[in-house]
């Protein structure tokens, strides 16, 4: 009897400690109690400042906690990476990551992070790099320029923002599968590049969407090929490299992303989030009238978008035999 | 040990130059060139920098080094600058302005204690107001991270 | 013309040119502390912009643009440190002017001349700019590449009067440049791995590294109470203001100056800075008085002021008829632009008529009010000597430090602006001139960038440069300078 009392007490002071825990898994997600930070590797005003600017507000309605963006320029983004991969992983502070830059900069050099230390929430802005030329260039479709690369390999010149930058990287992709060869020559820059193709200084300049859309509108300059999956709307009359053959398919993504041991429930929470952000008219709207090329994708396709950019710009390095530091 | 004062600079910058040629070896090839011939320019210099030093200008190590640490005000101030950087990150910086500020108007003579204090205070409002406030410019916190 | 009447009507609105006036008044402020350039304040004003009026928005920047170009010169001349880099050429002779006790003179110099300087910008802009703009396109890298060549023998005229200890201070100046990512490999240089030395030593940094902390220390070691500085605070000596004669002396040097700062501010990518250093070497050069540059004549302050306002017209010359910035100030305009979607562009003026006259006048005004905010202000900035030591010391370093705090959020940046003061202060106790060293900063990577695209572009062959019009004009410019300038050092020294 003694035996059974103790052993019915026990019973009770384990089950009365057992409802807390219990309790604890029907608990709804203790986040955010407070404001997110998120950082931004380049200086306020640039392309992905604006973005994360125009997603924040939208994501603090959402969590109904300030989220603010904090710049962290350096390195060619490689200072807010780092910082963002070392936080702690409370969910508090996020980050922007890019492809191809972040997973460039780990093939280019020892960098202070790596790609696994990253979560992905979501991909919030996608634009494809294409070729532009003055409308007074000698060259009026791409298969010009492929036939004159091909008699002159090396000739012609071909504008880039800087050295194993998107740009760069989109036209080493496209010299390697098209089989010509082009002079690759480094600008700071996107909007340097342009004024030497305005004057005449080189032949091409391989950029961005976004840097370019207003200048085609007015007819400074005329897109002869896109390295995108399909034609894009803006510019109906320019082919994609795909449909001609060459499957060479090169943008820029702008990725929000966490370090990677934060919490799963949390990254659900923000994914979702995101998700709803991105869907949201008002979101679209206003990306549409600023002129960002939004474009959702959700945490699984972009970390599978991610894995197959790491996998072919590693093939890339190997192949050029470009320089790892 | 007393030198012209060009020609122990010669040496310094001289050698300072052969120092900085190590690491441009393991630039790239392309990139090195431009360093390189900086430096080479430089040695060169050195040349007539030492052969035309004035022998009236010289200095004396011993009486420099003893000038320069019974200069307290500079050494203060110098030593409060270091500090003041190396502890912004914990400590914050609108916690270290009015401190640094104080200490240095003090140590450069300022004796009257209230206007100090309030010359110390207001001048690190003024940079709130002014950075926090209306520039949104992120400033370190440290400790009054809320 | 009735667009341009239009314009009118938009920027002369009260709440439009209540913006250019607190815009202005903020240019003021920031231009003249050490550590804030003008494009960080353009840069900061860009997100008040946002639900304001084209042309109120407008004038907000624009104000702010003029009056911080014309703010740097007030420290600069007042206690040897340029507020923004615009006014690194004005302390050479702006700050021995008020060593003369002319203080007033010289800030009354630099007021009327960025005033003139901005006008005749701006009206190049408004009357020539299609012009321009096809000129400024004529710029490629081999040009660019010969006008940094140029404006490094321009070191041989700030560096007073030690040739060697000048060449020394600038090769000084280019190796500080190299630091960071080299344009073709990306492999980055004298960083000795730490990242934040990955993009290069920021031009903010370095200036007032190399000027505020040299000025704050000499002051410390030299134990004085104030600084020994006979102002005269009469009205009306003619120490403390520019008389009618001087400034109808002053034709030549106001119109050398702004065409000067009119075509470097065309040309993208090269700055205000450099046309401040250019001009002031060109007026050296014309003048019947080379000897006496550097020791506090009003040419040397009129000249490198004129330039840094006139660069403001000609930097909107490519912003407006190609959509590209002609200088870092601009840049952060074309983000603006856009955000309030005006399109600058070849069509801007056919669509948008009215709006880009707007743009236009909201400089002339802000130019206008610039003036009459500095003329009024001279009085009161030249006070600011009378600080006591003692408070002044503190006030520069905490803006010295935050300046270049922010230019990037980094802590390092502060432990770096330090640590080149020190070295400053070192250049200083050795006579080692500093403006050289500032200068090729500013025009090593602009030098060296363009050299490599231009091997790029002659694939190798880099004399075939020599075949362009320009190269060849700039080639013969630049032998004739380093020729002229090794004479007169022969002569003077």
């Amino acid at each position: 009897m003694k035996h059974g009392k103790m052993f019915a007490s026990i019973l009770l002071v384990l089950l009365v400690g057992a409802i807390p825990l219990l309790a604890q898994g029907q608990n709804e997600l203790e986040y955010p109690t407070k404001g997110i930070e998120v950082l931004v590797g380049y200086s306020a005003g640039g392309a992905t400042d604006i973005a994360a600017r125009l997603v924040a507000p939208f994501m603090e309605k959402e969590l109904d906690k300030p989220v603010t963006v904090i710049n962290k320029p350096g390195a060619g983004g490689e200072i807010a990476h780092s910082a963002t991969a070392m936080a702690k992983p409370d969910g508090y502070t996020l980050g922007y990551i890019h492809a191809p830059a972040t997973i460039s900069i780990t093939l280019n050099r020892k960098a202070s992070y790596a790609l696994q230390d990253f979560v992905i929430i979501g991909n919030v802005v996608y634009h494809e790099n294409l070729i532009v030329v003055p409308p007074t260039s000698r060259f009026k479709t791409i298969q010009d320029v492929l036939a004159y690369a091909k008699e002159n390999p090396g000739k012609l010149t071909i504008g880039n923002s800087g050295a194993y930058a998107d740009d760069h990287l989109a036209s080493l992709a496209f010299q390697n599968t098209t089989g010509v060869k082009f002079e690759d020559t480094m600008f700071q820059g996107t909007a340097p590049s342009l004024v030497a193709l305005l004057g005449g200084h080189i032949d091409l300049v391989m950029c961005n969407v976004a840097d370019i859309v207003d200048k085609v509108k007015q007819k400074q300059l005329v897109v002869l090929a896109t390295l995108g999956s399909e034609r894009n709307a803006l510019f109906p009359d320019s082919p994609t490299m795909k449909e001609l053959g060459f499957n060479v398919l090169m943008g820029n993504y702008t990725t929000l992303a966490a370090p990677a041991k934060t919490p799963a429930p949390i990254i659900k929470l923000l994914q979702d989030t995101l998700q709803k952000v991105a869907a949201s008219e008002e979101y679209v709207t206003k990306a549409t009238e600023m002129g960002l090329p939004i474009k959702y994708f959700t945490a699984e396709e972009t970390t599978e978008i991610y894995k197959q950019q790491e996998q072919r710009l590693k093939e890339l390095w190997i192949t050029l035999g470009l320089p790892t530091q | 040990m007393t030198f012209r004062k060009d020609r122990l600079l010669s040496a310094v910058v001289a050698a300072i130059s052969i120092l900085l040629f190590l690491p441009t070896f393991r630039f790239p090839k392309s990139a090195s060139y431009y360093p390189q011939g900086i430096l080479i320019l430089l040695i060169l210099l050195c040349v007539p920098l030492w052969v035309y030093a004035k022998k009236e200008q010289t200095i004396s190590i011993e009486l420099a080094i003893r000038s320069f640490m019974t200069t307290r005000n500079l050494l203060y101030v110098i030593v409060s600058i270091i500090l003041l950087i190396s502890f912004m990150d914990l400590i914050g910086l609108y916690i270290e302005l009015p401190l640094f500020v104080g200490f240095i108007m003090y140590r450069l003579g300022f004796r009257k204690k209230l206007p100090l204090l309030v010359i110390a205070l207001g001048l690190t409002f003024l940079v709130y107001l002014l950075f926090s406030v209306m520039l949104k410019v992120q400033i370190p916190m440290g400790l009054l991270h809320f | 013309m009735n667009a341009f009447l239009q314009g009118l009507q938009l920027t002369t609105t009260f709440p439009a040119l209540f913006a250019i006036f607190i815009g202005s008044i903020g240019g003021i402020l920031i231009g003249a502390l050490p550590g804030l350039s003008s494009t960080l304040g353009v840069a900061l004003l860009v997100p008040f912009t946002f639900g304001l009026e084209p042309a109120t928005a407008m004038g907000l920047l624009a104000g702010m643009y003029c009056s911080s170009i014309y703010g740097g010169s007030i420290t600069a001349i007042l206690i040897n440190t340029p507020g923004t880099g615009a006014a690194a050429a004005t302390v050479l002779d702006g700050y021995p002017m008020t060593k003369n006790g002319q203080a007033g003179k010289a800030l009354y110099t630099a007021i009327i001349s960025s005033f003139i300087g901005g006008m005749i910008g701006t009206f190049a802009l408004l009357f020539i700019a299609p012009l321009l703009s096809r000129v400024a396109l004529k710029f490629g890298p081999p040009e660019t590449f010969m006008l940094s060549v140029f404006g490094l023998t321009i070191i041989a005229s700030v560096s007073s009067k030690n040739l060697i200890k000048g060449i020394m201070a600038g090769l000084f100046g280019l190796l500080l440049s190299t630091v960071g990512f080299d344009s073709v490999t990306a492999f980055p240089r004298y960083a000795f791995g730490n990242i934040h030395l990955y993009e290069g030593i920021a031009l903010v940094v370095a200036l007032v590294g190399f000027f505020s902390i040299p000025e704050a220390l000499t002051l410390v070691k030299s134990k004085q109470k104030k600084v020994d500085i006979d102002i005269n605070l009469n009205k009306n000596s003619d120490d403390n203001r520019l008389t009618g004669k001087e400034i109808l002396h002053l034709i030549p040097t106001f119109v050398r100056g702004s065409v000067i700062g009119t075509l470097i501010g065309i040309i993208p990518g090269v700055g205000t800075p450099v046309a401040c250093f250019l001009a002031y070497n060109e007026e050296k050069r014309f003048s019947k008085h080379p000897h006496l540059f550097g020791t506090g004549i009003i040419e040397g302050v009129a000249a490198p002021e004129s330039a840094n306002n006139a660069v403001e017209g000609g930097s909107f010359v490519p912003l407006l008829t190609l959509g590209i910035p002609g200088s870092s100030q601009t840049a952060v305009y074309l983000g603006a632009l856009l955000i309030l979607g005006i399109k600058p562009g070849p069509e801007l003026f056919s669509t948008q008529a009215p709006i880009a006259y707007s743009i236009i006048l909201g400089l002339f005004i802000a130019n206008i009010m610039m003036l009459f905010l500095g003329l009024g202000g001279v009085r009161f900035f030249v006070k600011i000597i009378k600080m006591p030591n003692a408070v002044m010391i503190p006030v520069i370093l905490t803006f010295s430090i935050i300046g270049a705090y922010a230019i990037n959020a980094s802590i390092f940046d502060v432990g770096l602006m330090f640590f080149l003061g020190l070295i400053g202060y070192a250049m200083r106790l050795n006579s080692i001139p500093i403006a050289p060293t500032v200068l090729a900063l500013i025009l090593g990577p602009i030098g060296e960038d363009a050299f490599q695209q231009t091997v790029s572009i002659t694939h190798g062959q880099v004399w075939m440069i020599f075949s362009r019009p320009i190269c060849i004009v700039l080639l013969v410019v630049t032998v004739l300078s380093v020729f002229f300038s090794l004479r007169k050092n022969r002569i003077v020294e």
